[in-house]
């Protein structure tokens, strides 16, 4: 089955089903498996780090990275054996308002995983155009598709 | 005129935990994920209410009384009606209506869930008469409000679009309750800055291309920042982004869904082989044109001027140019305005227009509002002034 994800959400999964997320701009997509059960679970989160409780913890990397984490250990996943692949970050827009916020979620999700003790294999980040992200925790594939270009796979 | 914008913005929420709770009690109905993708707070032109909730042979309405009364109208996609029938082995017949009580109890349930009071839903029906739909919508001042959100299944591309049309009575007494400053009429007038800009847009569209332009409708959304990618999804888009300056800063998405690529171009290029360069010199150029015609009514409103950036050409998905945009304000707002018009421009291109007022600056995007209000009944004749006209000395 392809489960879709959100802005600001996160799905787990323990089966063969796809994640799959759209629309990533400077937003990032966080892909975390364990390749020992097939348990995995992709962030899309849209900004750095949560000033504090929120109401929306997978609106933030820090934060949404957190939650799904816990819920891919209860679907079974180990801490110790977990990888991540990391895509998005772009800055597509010179705007002068929120300041390079591509940047700081790349180095927010990078952060969060050397945190949490988890080995970041691949990424995809940075540039000037949008992504979609389809993610099979079974082979640990993260596929970019992006308009007017090939598809990519890390 | 103040409106407050967190006031809106709880709303907005309470709409998109309605939204979510929907999903989730359909999750649980069917067994499939489901997402609510979007959940909007809107005003919309009257005159532009049907073409606002848009057409579906499969559609049904839920009446609600209690906390708040209204009705739901709920519109199924084919994949989305056949993937759900599937689901529950019966036919779409049986499924369609069972699948709207569920969403309409679920988003209900956001509403009632801080009040004592309780709501009721009604059995669905199908939507036969369209204008009883329209008639029956809260309209204050021309300007209608609706809530809605968009439930997608997962294994499906199908979409439930899910409109919950207030009544105008429980609605203000809802409002008020919860803010006593809060004023429908202040937040009505803002369908004027929609309405102009959306106008002028069309205006000058159309005298840059000499092509026919056509203004499908216009509306002003609240919206959740992570909900705002939602408003255009994946099909990839053409134009350009500007901001600007003044007594409103913002950002501006002046966005060209072609049927071709590069069919913007050629209406405005007379050599076909004009290189790339000179396609999206020439689409930032009818973007600058167009932003600037509906900025100076703006700023026209308030006697004051309006500046604007140089434009940055972009062709990309749509939802993602809008996560960037979202993303950038996200750090001040939980929810941000944004001014949409949809233009078709020909029979190929369609021309969407986003317009983000900084979350900073809600209260000149007041102003402007209530000067265009103004303005607009400065048109209108003043019935008793032409009574006394009439009569003899």
């Amino acid at each position: 089955m392809t489960i879709r994800v959100g802005v600001a959400d996160w799905r787990v999964t323990d089966d063969d089903s796809l994640l799959v997320t759209s629309g990533l701009g400077s937003c990032v997509a966080v892909a975390v498996y364990d390749p020992d059960v097939d348990v995995g679970g992709l962030l899309h989160a849209m900004l750095p780090e949560a000033d504090g409780p929120v109401e929306n913890p997978a609106k933030y990397v820090d934060s949404g990275l957190d939650e799904m984490l816990s819920a891919m250990v209860r679907l079974g996943a180990a801490p110790e054996n977990l990888s991540a692949k990391l895509a998005g970050g772009s800055t597509m827009l010179d705007l002068s308002v929120g300041d390079s916020v591509g940047a700081r979620n790349v180095a927010a999700a990078e952060r969060a995983l050397a945190d949490a003790d988890i080995e970041l294999l691949a990424t995809e980040t940075g540039g000037e155009s949008g992504r979609s992200v389809s993610f099979s925790p079974t082979s640990g594939d993260v596929t970019i598709d992006r308009v007017d270009a090939e598809v990519h796979v890390i | 005129m103040r409106v407050d914008l967190d006031a809106v913005a709880s709303f907005s929420r309470t709409g998109d935990e309605g939204g979510q709770r929907a999903a989730d009690s359909l999750e649980t109905l069917t067994g499939i994920p489901a997402t609510c993708e979007l959940t909007r707070t809107t005003l919309v032109d009257a005159d532009g209410l049907a073409s606002f909730l848009g057409t579906s042979s499969e559609r049904i309405t839920v009446a609600f009384d209690g906390a708040l009364a209204g009705r739901a109208v709920l519109s199924f996609d084919e994949a989305f009606a056949d993937h759900v029938a599937d689901e529950l082995g019966v036919g779409a017949e049986a499924a369609l209506p069972e699948v709207a009580n569920i969403l309409t109890s679920g988003f209900v349930d956001a509403w009632a869930a801080d009040d004592e009071d309780t709501i009721e839903i009604q059995p669905p029906e199908r939507v036969g008469d369209e204008q009883q739909v329209v008639q029956d919508a809260a309209i204050v001042d021309d300007c209608a409000f609706v809530f809605e959100s968009r439930v997608v299944l997962s294994g499906t591309r199908g979409t439930c679009r899910f409109a919950v049309l207030p009544d105008v009575d429980s609605f203000g007494s809802y409002v008020t309750e919860a803010d006593t400053e809060f004023s429908l009429a202040d937040l009505a007038a803002h369908i004027r800055v929609a309405s102009v800009s959306a106008d002028a847009v069309s205006s000058h569209l159309e005298a840059m291309t000499g092509v026919d332009a056509t203004l499908v409708e216009s509306h002003v959304d609240f919206v959740p920042v992570e909900r705002v990618p939602s408003l255009l999804g994946d099909a990839a888009y053409e134009g350009a982004i500007f901001e600007s300056e003044g007594v409103v800063d913002s950002v501006i998405a002046i966005l060209f869904d072609e049927a071709d690529p590069g069919a913007v171009a050629a209406l405005l290029l007379d050599d076909p082989d004009a290189g790339s360069e000179m396609a999206e010199s020439a689409v930032a150029e009818l973007g600058n044109i167009t932003a600037s015609g509906f900025l100076d009514e703006w700023a026209n409103a308030l006697e004051t001027t309006i500046d604007i950036s140089t434009p940055s050409h972009v062709r990309d998905a749509g939802a993602a140019v809008l996560d960037t945009v979202a993303a950038a304000y996200g750090e001040r707002a939980d929810t941000i305005a944004v001014v949409n018009a949809t233009i078709e421009l020909g029979p190929d291109v369609t021309c969407r227009v986003c317009t983000f007022p900084s979350p900073d600056d809600a209260d000149q995007l007041g102003d402007i509002a209530a000067g265009l209000a103004d303005d607009a009944s400065d048109d209108i004749p003043d019935f008793d002034d032409l009574d006394d006209a009439g009569e003899e000395p």
